[in-house]
Parts: structure tokens; sequence; C-alpha cells
């Protein structure tokens, strides 16, 4: 079997997570990563919790990299990254709007030089608008684009969701725009700009609430509930949280039968909300957590319980669908880290090597991709422009 | 001049009903040029008759959803309508499935007797745990994905019952990791003429996103609870409070902090050794103090005025905006995220642009969401 990207180059130029992680799915899909960092290492590499004074997430974002350290401010490393975009299908960077091009390092820039390249910028609100300029982490993106706003309960203030949405969905957009646009490349030899804004992706997110922009006060946070469908909610068990989650028609059967109440049309199910609510929240009160998710699936009725991460991390399903992978690092031993979500026939997606120490591949890439000899590499490196992990 | 497409002459056939993943992806194909045609069950998509709208034919959220897309109508658990569908399948380049459909319509729809059938197709089926592993099969939806996939437990107030992201994550990011795989296939079929059964799952997507409490967890075996509005490699980092309401600040690194420092005139404690990087400022003792010097410094400002001195202290900061205010909003305007188009009796409905803003082929937004059965001339 052959990952579908065998054989596109792709250059990441970025830090913390959004570009590291849009390259990382990429590299899953089989694509070659060649990860370029400035000599001290990238940002994230600082991060609390680490392992042998790299942080933990460095290497869960940038498993399967090949990584090269290049003083890119200096003249000469510019040159050498020059060189590596003229033999790239890809780049990929999450600088604040502004830096590439204060650098000389614009789609305009390097589309001059190499036409075919397909540029991907990520950035909190996008290169354009009027907002373009501004700095932006992932809770402000979730606190701008609504999406806090529909989170959590009206007896708090807006709740960010937990997990990082603004920055993962983002990357996510990315990729799937770089996959559209090598379709567009070979059809026309023709790279091009694309121009992610997370602020975007986390306003379409919040889309299906559009539908109550007319309700009095417009969409509102409603804790576990669906605003149109019925009964959704978590409830409390004998020992710890289920929820239900109605969708269908015979779904909301099941759970009619399940509790022993008259049959409801699902477009009725929100008007019986109450109802559902109680019904279901003391029948839950006196089952087990594992009992109750049983009930339902014998009853058709959708139910999960609220796994932790410590929960997720030991699941047999999340390691039979190997989304979480244990790989052996030259120095630091076994990590565990993430799998590849890209799930086909014809690849189950590449998960190779772990991430790359500073400069670890700078060596074999300038060799093997720009042929340069010993003899360069030892120069640069003495100079300062290029770092060798030897 | 209309921009070109990034994919040309790509047929795709969804069946995937609500507000699910499959439907997403198919929205999300069609802005970038595929033909999209979704099949409906003779009495129509169940998000035709859920919610604001339906009085007019189709709720809001469907024709929210499904804008550029072309509908038939088809009863597939029928024996001709499996012909038909056997029929449309051979013309297609891309099928996607949803698995609540599949199993409330027909039994018999098996994606990988599908991929036997018609092996040119790329095929990405979306369900909740996936086609293998021992969870597979089971029911569920966004809702449940996000529950078993940590997104809930990790959601809410410390001491309170979790809460779900109230936008469907697990659906909108499946569609985008699964269009990504589509694609990908897509673009490899042309070399081998061989299409793909991609087994696209809600959970492997929510904990693709775990990444930020693996290492706490891995490290210090410390399974997260319900964040408040923190980050938990970095501080200060929350919704604070304004004269007159919120605002959030996340700095992310050392050098944002001592530029708030410098901001609130106590450049000195940049050298404390108690602050002076996250892993001490993110610690339960240190946070808390942290957090004192940001309340203490906003206590006289309103939000307004806390955003222009923090912007112009290089300190990230934003509003908290609602659904009202991000209509307003004149970044999400000028990125031509809001969209009104006409439905089929003439009256106007929102939907978002489209999020693939690219310079050569831009996703597009070109035609309002399909009456029931309106293009049956493509089944004939």
């Amino acid at each position: 079997m052959t990952a579908p990207l065998k054989g596109i180059r792709v250059l990441e130029l970025g830090a913390y997570t959004t570009g590291p992680l849009s390259a990382r799915y990429l590299s899953n899909l089989g694509a070659e990563v060649v990860k370029v960092e400035p000599l001290k290492g990238e940002s994230i590499r600082g991060f609390a919790y680490k392992i042998d004074g790299v942080s933990y997430i460095f290497h869960v974002h940038n498993l399967n990299k090949r990584g090269v350290a290049i003083d890119t401010m200096s003249d000469r490393g510019k040159d050498v990254l020059l060189e590596l975009v003229r033999t790239s299908d890809v780049l990929i960077e999450n600088f604040a709007f502004g830096r590439m091009k204060s650098w000389g390092l614009s789609y305009d820039d390097l589309s001059a030089i190499n036409p075919g390249l397909i540029y991907c910028s990520l950035s909190g609100f996008g290169h354009d608008g009027p907002y373009r300029d501004m700095r932006a982490f992932d809770t402000v993106i979730q606190g701008m684009a609504g999406v806090m706003s529909l989170t959590g309960t009206k007896d708090y203030p807006p709740t960010k969701i937990g997990v990082s949405s603004a920055d993962n969905v983002g990357a996510a957009t990315g990729t799937m725009a770089i996959t559209a646009a090598l379709h567009h490349k070979r059809r026309t030899g023709r790279g091009q700009h694309i121009n992610i804004s997370m602020h975007d992706v986390q306003g379409w997110m919040s889309s299906e609430a559009w539908a109550y922009l007319d309700a009095p006060g417009g969409p509102q946070r409603d804790g576990n509930h669906h605003s149109s469908l019925a009964p959704q909610n978590l409830y409390e068990t004998a020992d710890g949280m289920i929820v239900i989650e109605v969708e269908t028609q015979t779904h909301l059967d099941g759970v009619t039968a399940l509790l022993g109440l008259p049959a409801c049309a699902l477009e009725a199910g929100k008007s019986r909300e109450a109802e559902f609510d109680d019904a279901f929240s003391a029948w839950a009160q006196g089952i087990a957590t594992e009992d109750a998710i049983t009930d339902c699936d014998r009853h058709g009725v959708p139910a999960g319980k609220i796994q932790s991460m410590a929960e997720i991390a030991e699941a047999s399903h999340t390691w039979s669908r190997e989304m979480l992978v244990e790989l052996e690092h030259p120095t630091s031993g076994p990590l565990k880290l993430l799998g590849s979500p890209f799930k086909s026939s014809q690849s189950p997606g590449v998960v190779a090597r772990t991430a790359p120490a500073i400069g670890q591949h700078t060596r074999e890439v300038l060799a093997e991709l720009l042929g340069y000899d010993e003899a360069t590499l030892d120069g640069l490196a003495k100079d300062g422009v290029i770092g060798i992990q030897e | 001049m209309a921009s070109p497409f990034c994919i040309e002459d790509t047929l795709v056939l969804e069946i995937a009903d609500g507000w699910s993943a499959g439907a997403a992806a198919g929205r999300l194909l069609s802005e970038l040029g595929a033909r999209v045609v979704k099949l409906e069950p003779p009495e129509g998509d169940r998000l035709r008759h859920i919610g604001p709208g339906t009085d007019g034919g189709s709720s809001t959220s469907f024709r929210t959803l499904n804008t550029n897309k072309e509908s038939i109508a088809l009863d597939i658990a029928a024996n001709t309508g499996h012909q038909t569908l056997d029929a449309l399948l051979a013309k297609c380049d891309i099928l996607l499935t949803d698995q609540t459909t599949i199993t409330d319509r027909a039994a018999g729809l098996d994606p990988n007797a599908l991929a036997d059938r018609h092996p040119h197709l790329v095929q990405c089926h979306f369900s909740p745990f996936g086609l293998t592993g021992p969870l597979a099969g089971r029911a569920g939806g966004d809702f449940v994905a996000q529950a078993m996939g940590g997104i809930i437990a990790t959601t809410g107030h410390p001491g309170e019952l979790p809460h779900k992201a109230g936008p469907p994550l697990a659906v909108h990011n499946a569609a985008l990791v699964g269009g990504a795989s589509i694609l990908a296939a897509l673009y490899q079929r042309a070399d081998t003429s061989n299409g793909a059964l991609i087994d696209m799952s809600l959970y492997d997507g929510m904990v693709s996103l775990l990444y930020t409490f693996m290492p706490g967890y891995f490290i210090s075996g410390k399974a997260p609870g319900p964040q408040g509005n923190q980050h938990p490699m970095a501080a200060p980092w929350d919704n604070y409070p304004t004269k007159d309401g919120w605002v959030i600040i996340c700095m992310a690194d050392d050098r944002q902090w001592r530029n708030f420092l410098d901001l609130i005139g106590k450049s000195e404690l940049a050298d404390d050794p108690r602050y002076m990087t996250n892993d001490e400022r993110v610690t339960d003792e240190i946070r808390p103090e942290v957090n004192q010097l940001v309340i203490d410094f906003l206590a006289d400002k309103t939000t307004e005025e806390a955003l222009k001195v923090l912007t112009e202290g290089q300190v990230p900061a934003g509003p908290i905006y609602d659904l009202l205010e991000l209509m307003e909003d004149k970044q999400f305007q000028s990125r031509e995220m809001v969209q009104t188009l006409l439905d089929e009796n003439g009256t106007p409905y929102l939907t978002p642009g489209s999020i693939f803003k690219m310079s050569e082929t831009p996703g597009q937004i070109y035609r309002r969401a399909p009456g029931l059965d309106e293009h049956s001339e493509i089944a004939s």
C-alpha cells in the first residue's frame, strides 16, 4: 500500500501548533515534511512538561518530520532556505501577518522563484481585513468567533472549549485546502496562496446556530442541550455521568420505549425536553454507567460516557484504532504519541519516526535535496548559518 | 470572469442526513468545485423538518448546511432504489455516507460491499467510532463523540458538571479531516485508477485534539478536568473582568509576560524566579498570583479601554462576542464569511462563506440549497 501523498514535499516554517499540526497531518497522508527551525529551535520546545529538556507537546506535533536548523535571518541562511523552497511543492507557515514579508519570504517573493509552490498561511484572522495585524491565540479566537458564547451555561461567563479548537480545526482546514490545491497544481502546474483564518473557521463552526439569529437575544448557550433536538443532555448515574443523544425518529422511539413514555415525533421532542430530562435523571441515578449504556444500546439510543484523558489512554478502542501509538525515541525512550486519523483501504496513515532534535537532519536533507558536499556543510555550520546535530 | 475551481468534473453522491459530518464534508467539497448530489429519502432529509424555518418547506439549518448541493429523492431500501443507486454510483467519483443515515434507511448498504462493486469510487464513511475496533457500530453523533473523545471532560468550570463544545466540534472536525483524506485519495486515483474506502471516525478526530492534555497526563499521570478558560501549559490565560464585561487574555510565552509587566509598570518582576517562565506560572500556587495582577490592572478599565492598551502593549487579548456581534464583526464581513441567499420561495437566508480563501481557486458559494428532489433528472 502506498500513502496517497507520497512524493509531495512540504516545507514547514512555523511554531507552536497550527502550522506544525497541519504539516503533521500531511505527513500522515504520506507527504515528506522538512521542518525548518531557527538554530535555537522553535518556541514550543520550551512549553511546560518536558522530557530531556524538550516539551512533550513538541514530540506530539512533530513526529514523521525531518528537522533542519537554519539561521534564515542571515543572508547565507536565507539563500539555503530559498534553495529548499525551489525543491518543494508546499510551504506552510503560521507566523503573525507581515513577518514572512519582512523577511523577504512572502508568497509573491517565493512564487517568483517557484511558480508551482502552494503557500499556505495559517493565521488568527487571515492576511487581509481590518484585524490582520492582531495577535491571536486559541482562546481569543474562540471568544471573538462566538464559539464561547455558545458553550457552557448562563450561570457562568462564556466558556471556551477545553481543547484548542481554533488551533486544531484551523490546522485541518489548511490540510484540506492544500490537498485541494494539489489537484489544481497537477492540472495547471501552478501553485497559489492559501490564506486560512482561524477566526473564519471557528465562526463557520457556529453556523448550525445561525438559524436562531432571529430569536430574542440571538443564539444562547444552554449547557448540554441541543438547540432543536431532545432529549440530548448529560445525566449523573450511580457512579458517573452519561450523555444521551437523540438525532433520529428511531432514536426517539428507543427513548420512549426505554423510559415507558408515550411515543413522540422527532419534531416535537424539544417541546417535551423537561419531561425527558426528568425521566432520564430519575432513571440514570439508579444505574451504573456501563449498565446504562448497555440498556441504551439495546434500545437503539445513542449514549456514551464522559471519558477523561486517562480513560481514553487506557481504552482498547483507542489503541485498536492506533490513535495512540508508542514510538521509541533514540535518546528519550518510548513515547506515547498521536496516530493518524486518516484511515483508508489504500493506506492506514503514516506514523514513521519520532520528532527531530534541533538540526538532526540538516546534513542529510541539504545533501540529499540540494547536493551540498561535506565541506560546504561544515563551512556553513562553522559560520553559524546552519545547525547540525552531530 | 469567475475564478476556476480546485477540483473539476468530480461527481459526489452524499447519503448523510442531519447536521452530520458527511453532510458537512459534502458542503466543503462543493465549495471546491465538486458537483454534490444529496440523496434524500422520499420524505426528505430529517434536518428539513427540525428547527426554525420549517413552515417555508425546509428548516433554515437545512438550507445553511446544504447550500451549493443538488437533491434527488430515492427510497434506497426498495429493490428498484438499489438498482438506481448502483447506476448512480457507477457515474460518481466520491460517495459520502454517514452511519446513522445508513442504519436508519438501508441496512444493506455496506461500505465494504459498495467498495467491491465500485472499485473506482473514493468513498468516505463517517461514523462515531469507525468501521473497526471494539466500539465499531456503536450509535452516536457529535455529542457522543465529544463525550467519549475527551472534549466534554475538559470543558466547563472546575467543580461543576462539564459541558459539550456548543458548536458541533466533532462533526466539523471530522468533515475537514475526512475531506482531506478524500482529496488525497482522489489525487492518488489519477495515477492508480483505484478508489479507496476511507473510514473516518469522529472519535479518532476528537482524540487528535487531545495533544493539549497528553503532556500533563503522560508525565504527571494527572487527567485534566474542566479547564474553565485557562490553559494547562500557559499563564496568565483566562477571561478577566473589566468594568463593563470581560476580556480574554492569552500570554503564551515569556516574552508576552514581560510585555505585560512593562505595561503594568512592574518590569522588575520579570527577573523574579517565581514568575519567570510558564513552567512556574502554571502551577497551582503561582497561577492565582499572576491572575490577580491582571485582575488588578483591569479593575478601572472598560473592555474597550483594556483591549486598546493590551493590544498596544503586545499582549494577546480579545473581546467575547455572541453570534449577533459576530454577524456584525467587520473582519468576518470583510472576509465574506456571511452570505445571504434566496431560498426557492424567494426568502433570504444566511450561510457561511467558504473557509477556503485561495488566490487562484477560492472556495465558492454559487447555488441555493435545493428543494426536495429538485434535480430528479440526475437519477433517470
